[in-house]
């Protein structure tokens, strides 16, 4: 039997794969063309495929800012968003990972009883539904009097991340073998010193994409922000609420305030590129 | 030097116990092979001795000093690894230098320490290299210079050679065996290779679930093995069970499937006991015709059932009456699969032990 040669293009795929990967990425991409032309329209009626007015041709003709120049002018709220949203999602995710470490490490690691039933109720908050969550820990938050207050939104942004990177991370801690702090403890290094040398930078790659979704979820979560923050804290999806509730999804304002949203993501993205390709890609999200 | 001793040492993992009631003592300067197939044990051992596996009983002491309070990093020991464990995020001068840099040691006094061992393990040339861009027995050189740096009382190895080719086992072999007495370091070592254990050992203790078995030098376990699974472990694979029918001065006779054996074994037996006799491969004589001299004894009738050529010694499994015996034979002469050969067993070489339950 003669084994037929495929042919490979010179990007080493098939004219299938390529095709799959070209389908794969205008499916996720295509919904932002209309968002990016809306952002710089002026008038676009249906069933008008194009705006009959452009943003930049009638910016000029009026006193107030619209489009792009309402979008980065003090009126919209942006930047007071993004400054909260930064903050917020930098502090979720310092805390997370300071809680889940340990944690993660312990399920790697260690066997105890009733091991099964912890796992289980780290996934709970996922099952929950969020409004459930929202509206109890709006409630216990009034009688503290952290409604309304940066930590309040905090804290209650760890309960959809903590269970995330627990698993998360609890996959990275299992692919480490103990051997490397052992031999360390065995070359003279406390415990302190073997976590500081050896664990966290062997660790440091999961670490960082474990980080990165933490990020991610807490600048995406709406209704846990919008409840415990009672309108009073403004960050990007709760000021994109507002906007879509106001003016509709096809308001030039509202599509440019969706595209700067995604834009932290994107950044963060980029900086961790190299630490996510190495764990999410080789390992999978199992844990 | 420092003295290893262990007494009595026991470790219960739940219902089983993995390390029971082991005592040894490794003098100053001097290697221990603990020999035994994998799960016996041997590892566990060494991990207690580390400080890293809590013994359930007993106690470990270097110099007469218990040791047993003290957490790994204050025991001053040294472990290598079966998979060297090389810090993938740190260059080989990193590696080797870590248990100095631990212990706050200068910059300079590291390097010069450093550069030294790397000498020592021929490697000074790859200090700025990173581990995964090293060979298996170069990671392993490394591996041993980071835990001899810091001038350890006593080195643990766990099967430090497993993961290494055949041929640079060998140089390897050596190689530790030069370097232990050339720093005269108090050496524990665990394999699963009687030929290492052999090859390096001042000492061989042997362990099977969890006991040890046996300990002496090694001309001493190899040729004098006190039971049939030892014997099988030290390369006696020919187990024949059989029957003792009658005793006096020249040799003990067994009754077998295929007849009578002659063995001239010491001691003294009962007539009746249900034994094992052994004998090792080599030393079983493998001819094609009867030979001249009928007188001599031990021998049987069988046919060959497999061939496997070594390049100068050949190996036959060969069926003599309801006996399965290997027999390796030097030479480079080879005969074919349902040949009928004619056996024989040296009463000399065979070995006889109570039946095991």
């Amino acid at each position: 039997m003669t084994i037929r040669e495929r042919r490979f293009s010179r990007d080493g795929l098939t004219p299938f794969q390529r095709f799959y990967l070209i389908f794969f990425a205008l499916t996720v991409l295509s919904p932002l063309i209309p968002m990016i032309i809306a952002s710089f329209a002026f008038r676009w009626f249906w069933p008008d495929l194009l705006p009959s007015e452009w943003w930049a041709s009638a910016r000029h003709t009026l006193t107030q800012p619209i489009g792009w120049d309402y979008v980065f002018s003090p009126y919209s709220r942006l930047f007071t968003a993004i400054r909260n949203t930064l903050v917020i999602g930098f502090s979720v995710t310092l805390l997370c990972l300071a809680i889940s470490l340990p944690a993660a490490r312990v399920l790697a690691r260690e066997k105890f009883r009733a091991k099964g039933l912890v796992e289980f109720f780290l996934l709970t908050p996922l099952i929950v539904p969020e409004v459930a969550i929202g509206l109890g820990v709006l409630l216990i938050f009034i009688q503290l009097g952290l409604a309304g207050s940066f930590v309040g939104i905090v804290l209650a942004h760890l309960i959809p991340t903590v269970p995330y990177a627990i698993r998360v991370l609890t996959s990275v801690f299992q692919n480490l073998s103990t051997d490397y702090e052992e031999q360390a403890m065995v070359l003279g290094a406390n415990p302190l010193k073997t976590f500081w040398h050896i664990t966290l930078p062997m660790i440091f790659p999961g670490i960082m994409a474990g980080g990165l979704f933490v990020f991610l979820v807490s600048s995406n979560v709406f209704l846990l922000t919008f409840f415990v923050g009672r309108g009073q804290v403004e960050t990007l999806p709760t000021l994109l609420f507002t906007k879509v509730s106001s003016g509709g999804v096809l308001d030039p304002v509202t599509a440019g305030i969706t595209l700067i949203t995604m834009l932290p993501g994107i950044i963060l993205l980029l900086i961790t590129e190299r630490f996510i390709r190495e764990e999410v890609f080789a390992k999978g999200f199992s844990g | 030097m420092t003295e290893l001793k262990i007494v009595n040492l026991t470790k219960r993992f739940d219902d089983s116990v993995v390390v029971d009631n082991v005592s040894i003592t490794v003098e100053p300067g001097r290697l221990v092979a603990l020999l035994g197939p994998s799960g016996c044990g041997k590892t566990t051992t060494l991990r207690m001795i580390a400080g890293l596996t809590v013994p359930t009983d007993g106690d470990i002491q270097f110099s007469g000093q218990s040791v047993l309070q003290q957490p790994p990093e204050r025991r001053n020991i040294g472990m290598v690894f079966q998979r060297y464990v090389l810090f993938p995020h740190m260059s080989v001068a990193q590696n080797v230098g870590f248990g100095l840099f631990i212990r706050g040691i200068s910059k300079t006094e590291i390097q010069r320490r450093v550069r030294e061992m790397l000498e020592i393990v021929q490697l000074e040339h790859l200090e700025k290299r990173f581990p995964s861009q090293l060979s298996g027995g170069q990671q392993q050189r490394v591996a041993i210079a980071r835990t001899l740096v810091t001038n350890p009382q006593i080195l643990l190895m766990d099967e430090p050679l497993s993961n290494l080719d055949a041929k640079l086992r060998e140089e390897m072999r050596t190689f530790i065996k030069e370097l232990q007495q050339r720093l005269n370091i108090t050496t524990l070592f665990v394999t699963h290779d009687q030929v290492e254990a052999m090859e390096l050992a001042d000492q061989v203790g042997v362990m099977f679930k969890g006991k040890l078995v046996q300990f002496g030098i090694p001309e001493e376990v190899f040729n004098h093995p006190h039971n049939s699974r030892v014997a099988d472990f030290m390369g006696a694979t020919n187990l024949i069970r059989g029957k003792i029918v009658r005793q006096e001065a020249g040799g003990i006779q067994l009754n077998i499937s295929a007849g009578d054996l002659l063995v001239q074994s010491p001691g003294s037996h009962a007539l009746g006991t249900e034994v094992i006799a052994t004998i090792r491969p080599e030393h079983i004589d493998i001819v094609e015709t009867e030979p001249l001299d009928k007188h001599v004894g031990n021998r049987f009738k069988g046919t060959i059932e497999q061939v496997v050529y070594f390049g100068g010694s050949v190996s036959y499994q060969v069926e003599a009456s309801g006996l399965n015996l290997k027999v390796l034979e030097r030479s480079t002469r080879m005969m074919t699969v349902g040949q009928e050969v004619i056996l024989r067993l040296n009463p000399q070489k065979l070995w006889i032990f109570p039946e095991q339950a």
